[in-house]
């Protein structure tokens, strides 16, 4: 599983994720993850557009990154999983504690929102 | 019906849901996704928990189709298990208070539309189904 990130203008550290999120992928990219977000009072948004496969494993990488930054009073949202990776986050009900978005500047306006 | 037998090491998930999806089941793409993540979900957790640490084992992975549906029979020969007893996490309220991980059975017993276990020579069978699209 491949990981990239980009510091945007407005001090949002965007996350790409590439790749199946499966046990072997979640831990290829788990330390990664977790300590580019490993910061004070930071931003971040995760881009699932190219993550072609969620499971549970995942999804517990994904909620333990976004519970270390809030508690460092940071704020963690994912934008544009795939139908099916969509589906495991309705699912499991992480959409209601973890905000999805469908674009960019929505994602954007949400974090902006509460800085 | 097929099967196939994979080292039970943390590539056996990606391995398993490959051949699920090269072999021609008949499933809907929706339904398709289901069973990927039923397989993929029940093989993780036989691959982390069904064993001590360090062992070598193997877990094999069986298809059947008949007309109606495809039935998936994964085989193990770890503890005895049965993922119709694993309760998952109470329902998050906020992400202060969510739990991490243990939702991947929980996954599997809301999406299979039929999830069956026995214990049978010392082994573990779990079996699920999809129907086929008619």
């Amino acid at each position: 599983m491949q990981l990239e990130h980009t510091d945007l203008e407005d001090g949002i550290r965007m996350i790409r994720l590439k790749g199946r999120m499966d046990l072997e992928g979640s831990e290829s990219v788990d330390l990664k993850l977790t300590s580019l977000v490993a910061v004070r009072k930071g931003f971040v948004i995760v881009d699932l557009a190219e993550v072609e496969f969620l499971s549970s494993i995942g999804v517990s990488v994904i909620v333990r990154v976004a519970r270390a930054l809030s508690s460092r009073e940071g704020r963690l949202v994912l934008l544009r999983p795939r139908p099916n990776v969509a589906d495991v986050l309705t699912r499991t009900q992480i959409d209601q504690i973890i905000p999805v978005f469908g674009d960019l500047t929505a994602a954007k306006s949400a974090l902006m929102g509460t800085a | 019906m097929i099967s196939r037998t994979f080292a039970a090491d943390h590539s056996a998930p990606r391995a398993a849901t490959a051949w699920l999806r090269s072999q021609a089941l008949g499933l809907s793409e929706a339904r398709f996704s289901d069973a990927e993540l039923c397989v993929d979900e029940l093989v993780t957790n036989v691959v982390r928990y069904a064993w001590p640490e360090g062992e070598t084992h193997a877990v094999t992975l069986s298809l059947a189709r008949s007309a109606s549906e495809v039935e998936i029979t994964l085989e193990d020969d770890g503890r005895p298990f049965d993922p119709n007893d694993a309760p998952g996490p109470p329902a998050p309220r906020s992400l202060e208070e969510a739990v991490p991980g243990g939702r991947g059975l929980m996954l599997v017993r809301a999406i299979a539309p039929r999830l069956r276990y026995e214990r049978r020579d010392g082994r573990n069978r779990t079996t699920i189904a999809f129907p086929v699209e008619s």
